[in-house]
This record gives structure tokens, sequence and C-alpha cells, in this order.
């Protein structure tokens, strides 16, 4: 293994181990089963702490630097531990007691983390040495992740003069840590980051939903999602993209299971997910008001209960996303919101722009199946499972599908078409499919009432 | 199928996979990505162009030292480039023919540097 690769592992293996010990604070871990099951969630719990904490720790124009990258993670460990601690939880002990399950789900199950591994292998191979290609990645993601990495900051000239120069830095602060953890600014390991970040995505999914849908329902949906042409080509591609909608869809996933079981640790890694996203990138803000609206409506029956919190989480990220936004602002640049924003748009315009998004979203040289089988399983739930879940999930959807049409309708500038070269749909509708990995496997398990918990 | 049985299928199922993929395609022969892919060595006549390369390191600071040492020798115009393989490479880009470059070549060697050339990356 090269000096780089290691260093990489190193690096993710620090995200992991500070976001673990956040969901054990949280949520407390009786058995090492649950800390194998929500490793993946940590992991990207840490990613998001460690960017939202450095976004704003670098708008205060705090220096980023080598030794700040295991200081962070050393200080976020420990601080997540000593709450814990506080908190009164059991260390991890011994593995799950009860097995759970038929022997036909854990052979499902085998049979699914066989294929999904051996994808992530492909993956590896794919990724090892990828040069940088995609546009937006050479023209700013990773010049604006050089600019944190060589000169420790925001650098005024870089951030403000560069493309999408109010494109939130939380994917950049990322890159600069993975090039101080390899001591170089080589953007051909830098693939392996999106890597680490895809295969923590894959785990936390698969590991928030184990014990909730049966593994039938999982596995397939999993693979069916990695497997798209689009993703096969883009997943990992150094821009932001796939992290948002990672961050964005687990948060989804969260905000579900909340909606169902009503347990108050998960809205804590929510807020950071979300928040995570909102820093991301700009439709990550759209993203996180879209789920959190949404919840808040799916909550309305137990609004007493359910809203206080809700309220809280939607502040914090709302704090967390403020200050990146008052400094570019400081520095002169023009918000992200559109100059138009839609009033004088005709309504031509509008419904080209929703067509466009319509016909992105099922087309099937891109997202192949998955947006019929998303249809198909909202139908079903509608039917015969679980219909709040089905609403809640259908309206993420189908809202954050009409943010798309929004975004093409009132950026003006942009061309109605999915050339990516002019219009960033495509990208976008990255979401909605990453989004039936989760939605697909509660929709049907909702419907066969196979749900173990 | 006892759950023990089960366990040890399960197992296997993930195991024998992943360990047998990886080396099925290496017994395949299909190329695994490494570092000497971005390796080109001219042949004798090349005509595409060329540079004088001294090594290859693992880190900037490395090949920073062995760029000093090249410079030491009189190649003052060498410089250190990324490789794109994840590597760092001190050349000297003014070669402007085979005959030239071997010329060179054969001199830095004379001087106790590891020099030969290679064709020049696209772009």
């Amino acid at each position: 293994m090269s000096p780089g690769v290691g260093a990489l592992v190193a690096l993710n293996l620090g995200y992991a181990v500070m976001g673990t010990v956040f969901v054990w604070a949280v949520r407390g871990m009786p058995r090492w089963s649950d800390v194998a099951r929500l490793c993946g969630l940590g992991y990207l719990v840490g990613v998001a702490a460690f960017g939202v904490v450095w976004t704003e720790l670098l708008v205060l124009g705090v220096p980023f630097g080598a030794w700040q990258v295991p200081a962070t993670l050393v200080v976020g460990t420990a601080l997540s531990a000593a709450a814990g601690a506080w908190r009164g939880m059991p260390l991890p002990r011994g593995m799950s007691s009860s097995p759970s399950g038929t022997t036909t789900s854990l052979l499902v199950t085998a049979v699914g983390v066989a294929l999904v591994g051996l994808l992530f292998e492909a993956f590896f191979r794919s990724a090892r040495l990828q040069s940088v290609q995609a546009f937006d990645a050479w023209a700013f993601w990773i010049p604006k992740a050089k600019a944190i990495y060589f000169f420790g900051g925001f650098d005024e000239q870089i951030f403000t003069v560069s493309a999408g120069p109010t494109y939130p830095p939380l994917l950049p602060i990322l890159d600069a840590s993975a090039f101080h953890a390899m001591g170089s600014a080589d953007v051909v390991t830098l693939h392996l980051q999106f890597w680490f970040l895809v295969l923590g995505g894959t785990v936390a999914v698969a590991g928030c939903l184990a014990r909730h849908v049966p593994a039938w329902a999982l596995w397939p949906s999993l693979l069916l999602v990695l497997t798209v042409p689009r993703f096969g080509e883009e997943l990992m591609a150094p821009q932001a993209d796939v992290l948002v909608d990672l961050l964005f869809v687990v948060g989804v996933l969260l905000l579900a299971l909340w909606l169902e079981d009503g347990r108050g640790w998960r809205l804590c890694p929510v807020t950071l997910l979300l928040a995570g996203a909102a820093l991301t990138k700009r439709e990550g803000l759209l993203f996180a008001g879209v789920a959190l609206v949404v919840a808040f409506v799916a909550a309305w029956p137990e609004r007493r209960r359910a809203w206080p919190p809700l309220a809280a989480v939607t502040a914090l990220v709302i704090v967390a996303a403020v200050p990146w936004r008052l400094w570019y602002r400081s520095h002169g640049i023009g918000g992200e919101a559109p100059s138009d924003v839609g009033g004088s748009g005709s309504a031509d315009r509008a419904w080209d722009a929703l067509r466009l998004s319509v016909d992105v979203l099922f087309d099937s040289s891109l997202w192949s199946v998955l947006p019929f089988a998303l249809v198909l399983a909202l139908a079903i739930a509608f039917a015969w499972g679980s219909r709040r879940q089905a609403a809640f999930l259908g309206a993420v959807t189908a809202l954050v599908l009409l943010g798309g049409a929004w975004v093409t309708y009132s950026y003006t500038d942009l061309a109605v078409t999915a050339d990516e070269a002019l219009n960033p749909i495509v990208r976008y509708t990255g979401a909605i499919a990453l989004l039936v990995a989760v939605a697909m496997p509660l929709l049907l398990s909702s419907a066969t009432q196979e749900r173990s918990s | 199928m006892t759950r023990t049985a089960a366990r040890y299928a399960a197992a296997a199922i993930v195991v024998v996979p992943l360990l047998g993929y990886p080396l099925a395609v290496r017994a395949d022969r299909a190329h695994f990505p490494s570092d000497a892919d971005c390796v080109r060595k001219a042949a004798p006549g090349e005509t595409a162009d060329l540079d004088l390369v001294f090594g290859r390191r693992s880190t900037p600071a490395e090949a920073e030292e062995l760029l000093a040492r090249v410079r030491g020798v009189g190649y003052v115009d060498a410089e250190v480039r990324p490789d794109g393989c994840g590597r760092w490479k001190v050349l000297y880009d003014g070669i402007t023919s085979y005959p030239q470059g071997a010329s060179s070549a054969a001199e830095a060697r004379r001087a106790g540097l590891d020099a030969w050339l290679e064709i020049q990356p696209p772009g």
C-alpha cells in the first residue's frame, strides 16, 4: 500500500471513530454488533461534523494546517466520549446475544454484502488512479481545496474569483484534510477519498435500515441504486454532488424512522447531516429545507411532542449554514439565490423546466428503472403499507423534483436542457435516485408487514 | 440448516467472492492500475515530445531533494511535477529530439544521476 493510501485509510478511520463515538453518546450501543451496524452512520456524521466545524472556524479566520486535522478528530472524539460517559452510556459488550432474523435473511444479507463488496472492489480499481476529468472539479472544487491546503484558509482571491464563489466549502475542507494526510496535493489518490465517502454512505444506509426492513428488500435496492448507469460514471468524481446526496438521503432516512418510532437520538445525527448538506452544496440548503418542512407536516398529529425538537434541529442547521453566507457576502459576492426568483419568468419556461426535471428523472439511460421502482413502491405502500411513510417519502421526492424545476426556471442563465455543460439538472436529480435506496426498502417492507421493529 | 451452519455459510458467501474476485482477476492477467502506468519510457528513435526524467518520489519534499541534486549537477531548468499516478517526478522538458535526449541522459548518468527519456504525457 502506498503511503498516500495508508494515510487516507487512517484519516477516514478517524472520521468513523469520531462520528461513531458521537452516535454512541447520543444513542448508546450495548453490543459491538450495534457498533458494526452503525459505524457507517458514524462515519458520515464524523465527516459532516468535521466539515461543519472547520467551515465555521475558517470563517472566523482560524488557520487550517496539518496538525489541526488529527487534533480536531481527537478533540471531537474526546468530547463525544465525555458526553457519553456523563450521560451514563454503557460501553459495548459482546456481540448480539439473540440472533435476529431467519436463516434465510442471514443468507440473503451475506449475498448482499458479498455483491456490494465486489462492487466496491471494482470501484476501487477504477478510483485508484483516476485523473481529474470533471469540469467543476478542476475549475473550482480542487483549486479551492488547494487554497485551503497551501494557504491555511479561505484565500480571498481564489474563493472570490474562481467559478462558483457561493458554493459552500465543506468538500474543499475534506479534500484539504486528505492532502494534509497524504502529505501533498495529490489529486490522483484523492479519488480514493470519494470511494471512502460512497462506501461510508452505503454502510450507513444498510446499517440504519438493517433492523427495520427485511434483507430481501434492503440489498436488492442498494445494489440497484449503486449499479445504475449514471453512478457507474460519476460516483467517484471529486465533486460535491454525491456527498450532498448521501448526507441528505441518510438524514431523510433517520427522519422517516423518527416519525415512526419517535426516538429522539435520531435528531442529533440528522442535525449534523443536514447542516453538512447545507454546507456542501447550494442545493443542500434546499434539500435540508425540504426534509425539515415535510417532517414538520408529517409530525402534525404529534406536534406538541415532535415540533419543539424539530424546531431545534431547524435552528441549528440555520445557525450552521449562516456564517459561510455572511463570509461571501462580506467579500462582495452576490447571494446564491437566483437574481430573478421567477417572478418575471414565463409560464412556458416554468412548464419546460418542469418537463425537463421529469424527463431527466425518468431517463432510463441515467437511472435505469429506479424512478419507476420508486413510483411502484409508493403506490404499493399507499395501498397496503404505511401511508404516513409513503406520504413523507413521496412528498420529499416531489418537492426535490419541483426544486430542480424551480432551479432551471429561476436561474434564467441556465438553458432548458439536460446538457451538463449548460444545466446541472442531471447531477441534481442524483439526490432522488439515491433516495430510492432508502425509500424502496422502507415502503416495500411496510407493505408486507415484515419489519421487525 | 442449524444456526451455526448458517453462520458459517454466510461467512463463506461473503469471504470467498471478496477474496476470489481479485485473485481471479489477477490470474486472468487483467491489469490493476499501478503507479508504473505513468512511466512511458521512450524507445530509440521515438519522435513524440520527450522529457528527461531523473526519478520519481512519493512526496514533494523527497522530490525537491532530488531536484536540488539534479540542479547541482547543472540541470538548472529541471523541475518537479506530479506524474499523474500519485508520485512526483523530477524532469527537464527542454528535449528537442531523441538523439539529443539520449546524449543528455548519458551525460547525466556519467554525473551519477539515474536519468532516462520518457514520452511526455498528453496535455
